[in-house]
């Protein structure tokens, strides 16, 4: 934990959960994988009971704010946390007089943060209950340097209105010195079996259950680069929002209720595919090539989740609508949701396992050490080091070179070519979605949306390939029901996509006749 | 920064107990806080000169020629002038994030409130609902014939009200000193707050 001059520490913890039987053997026979840490006794268990405070229209939760009075001791500490991203967060604590939160011991520089906040509009909102045990892990590196972290297993109940949930997690926090002590003591605990990943808070359990709400996704925020920053820091920003965006989903896509989460969780890692796409000149090659692996899995093992929920939730509606009293697609509709419970149990299988574990607190690690300039040889150094601008025009023009070769005889391509065409005109949106705040936003604007339109038309092209590949997956050869209800699903898109076909020669055409926005400004 | 406009047409609507109170709350909560005063009486700025050394600060900023730079804080509460034009009126509500609009209960409070909203309604963000417009009953008196009139009109506008104030001596009281009643101490003061709180949560939500 890091002061800073208003009394308020920056935190940095891992959280990690799993099957009570391997985490409790996580805890209590922990060891390091590397050398010269010293694991310190397992302290006595302490019980922490803490109520969570809030206005009645949940201002606090909605600063991304936490307040909370604990019992200590017979003293009464209150803590404040504040989320900054998604692997920070800022915390103050106070001793109190009594049970109430006393707002009056917040520094000032936090109150604006707060808002116009009352004493008296707070109020009780949940309560959690848990018994900790701790021990401590210090490592000398011999070299000066002393770090040390806490591992804390937390396990009892949030509470609030008259209902509970259980709580069981590991807590791996930095006290002092290097981070990297952090994510070589999460290694551990994955490879003891302690391999869920936790990204929410107890406070945001006991919101949900005091509320009724469910986890919801959120989208990425918009990312502003400069022209005259260096490559480096422009893909350490571009993977600082991948990796916030992908955290903030995690638990949202494990918990499976908002479809959406699955969604924005692929978004997050086709984002960290395209980043490593685009930046992959600058990217040493076994990296490159271990990260691209790793994103691919996870791609895959999300891909039927959401491959059945647009399904369900998209494709089959409108045919279902036409069609009120139609056995066959009612009984399609049973079984493609037995599929889609299924998809979503292989979710959360991989979000739980010791791969999925590993891949995420290697990616954050490498991004909060600026992995990519340790992983640089001379030449890829300084190319690092260069300005953004001629690096962006030079990705962009070989990604528009690419689309321009696979579109040659647009007229006559086959299937599989178009599909190809499909890919690189997705990596060429995504390189213009990185640059875009680089160049003026007008022949941007004109540019993307000539893409936009090419690819919506594709889009109905590809509805047809996605309905065709979920329909081959849930529906058994022989069946004489369900093939017939394919049959009518099958033709309803070829339609729709044949519909498209002359628009999507107009399409081509205009954009091939686009002006590349990036070279506007190259002539003087 | 969250700028909040408080304004009406007619004047002794409430239009500066509203804004000194709103910028007492703000102040109040530890938010650097400024009240620009637009309107030609300068009652605003005439309550922060009066206002004492003990209680937290709010800085005044003279907007009578027309607004100027915005000051640098936390939160800015915007007096309008009475008798506005439209241009000026609209100018106001694009450097404003948040509008509200004190009235009484009155019919000739009535008549100049349904012509400030159909003013502002035609205002491009207030229309898109882009920014949120609350509607403040003042000086209630409780179970009047004239409160009921006020909750059946502001029932039929296309805004809500947001906050009732009742009427008590104490405003005068504590205006006269530069105070206001989140300056009050102990369960007095709390009481009397009470009812500006929903307003000041009113703006809050819209931070």
């Amino acid at each position: 934990m890091t002061n800073d001059a208003a009394g308020l520490a920056s935190e940095f913890e891992l959280k990690l959960a799993g099957p009570r039987a391997a985490v409790l053997q996580a805890f209590e026979a922990f060891t390091v994988r590397n050398h010269g840490e010293q694991v310190g006794p397992m302290r006595p268990a302490r019980r922490l009971s803490a109520v969570y405070f809030d206005t009645p229209d949940r201002r606090l939760l909605a600063r991304s704010a936490a307040l909370r009075v604990r019992r200590e001791n017979g003293n009464f500490v209150q803590a404040l946390k504040i989320a900054r991203g998604a692997l920070d967060r800022l915390e103050h604590e106070a001793t109190t007089r009594g049970s109430a939160p006393e707002l009056e011991l917040l520094p000032a520089d936090i109150r604006p943060v707060l808002g116009a906040l009352y004493a008296e509009e707070l109020t009780p909102v949940f309560a959690t209950d848990v018994q900790r045990r701790r021990r401590e892990i210090v490592r000398d590196d011999g070299f000066g340097r002393v770090s040390r972290v806490e591992l804390a297993l937390d396990e009892g109940e949030v509470s609030a209105g008259g209902r509970t949930e259980p709580i069981l997690e590991l807590e791996v926090e930095l006290k002092q010195g290097d981070r990297a002590l952090v994510f070589d003591v999460g290694e551990s605990l994955i490879d003891a079996g302690a391999t869920r990943i936790i990204n929410s808070s107890k406070a945001a359990r006991g919101y949900q259950l005091a509320d009724g709400t469910t986890p919801t996704a959120t989208k990425a925020v918009k990312l502003r680069l400069l022209p005259n920053e260096s490559v480096g820091d422009a893909f350490g920003r571009i993977m600082e929002s991948v990796v916030t965006q992908w955290l903030a989903n995690h638990d949202v896509a494990f918990d499976g209720r908002d479809v959406e989460g699955v969604h924005q969780l692929r978004v997050a890692v086709r984002r960290l595919r395209s980043a490593l796409t685009s930046f992959g000149l600058v990217l040493a090659p076994e990296r490159l090539a271990w990260l691209k692996g790793e994103a691919r899995w996870v791609m895959a093992e999300l891909g039927p989740a959401r491959d059945l929920d647009v399904f369900c939730g998209e494709m089959l509606p409108p045919i279902a609508a036409a069609r009120l009293n139609d056995a066959a697609l009612a009984r399609l509709r049973c079984t493609a949701e037995d599929a889609r419970s299924a998809a979503y149990e292989r979710v959360r299988v991989a979000l739980a396992s010791p791969r999925y574990a590993r891949f995420v607190l290697r990616l954050t690690q490498w991004l909060m050490t600026r992995g990519w300039h340790a992983d640089a040889d001379a030449a890829l150094h300084l190319q690092l080091g260069g300005p953004l601008d001629d690096f962006a025009r030079h990705v962009l023009e070989r990604r528009a070179k690419a689309v321009r070769k696979r579109g040659r005889h647009f007229a006559d391509l086959d299937i599989d070519e178009r599909h190809e065409l499909r890919k690189t005109l997705k990596k060429l949106r995504y390189a213009v979605e990185f640059f875009r705040e680089l160049y003026a936003p007008k022949p941007v604007k004109r540019y993307l949306a000539r893409l936009e339109k090419l690819q919506d038309a594709f889009g109905h092209m590809n509805d047809m390939a996605a309905a065709e590949s979920v329909l081959a997956g849930i529906v058994e050869q022989g069946d004489a029901r369900l093939t017939e209800a394919k049959g009518l699903i099958l033709g309803y898109y070829a339609h729709a996509a044949s519909a498209v076909e002359d628009e999507l020669s107009a399409d081509w055409q205009a954009f091939a006749a686009a002006e590349p926005f990036w070279k506007v400004h190259g002539r003087c | 920064m969250l700028t909040v406009l408080v304004a009406n047409t007619k004047g002794g609507c409430g239009k500066t107990t509203t804004a000194t109170h709103l910028a007492a709350a703000f102040a109040g909560a530890g938010l650097k806080t400024a009240l620009a005063d637009c309107d030609r009486q300068r009652s605003s700025l005439g309550w922060i000169a009066a206002r004492p050394a003990e209680a937290p600060a709010i800085a005044g900023v003279d907007w009578v020629k027309g607004p100027g730079k915005s000051p640098q804080v936390d939160r800015l509460v915007i007096d309008a002038p009475a008798a506005m034009r439209m241009g000026g009126i609209e100018e106001l509500i694009l450097e404003a994030d948040v509008v509200v609009v004190p009235m009484l209960p009155s019919v000739f409070d009535e008549t100049s409130t349904t012509r400030l909203l159909t003013k502002v309604q035609a205002v491009k963000p207030i229309r898109k609902g882009k920014k949120a417009l609350g509607l403040i009953a003042n000086r209630l008196r409780p179970r009047s014939k004239a409160g009921v009139r006020l909750e059946r009109f502001a029932d039929e506008q296309t805004h809500e009200l947001v906050g009732r104030i009742p009427d008590r001596a104490v405003y005068a009281d504590v205006a006269r000193d530069g105070l206001s009643v989140f300056d009050l101490r102990g369960t007095r003061g709390e009481a009397l707050r009470s009812d500006w709180l929903p307003i000041v949560r009113f703006c809050e939500n819209q931070a």
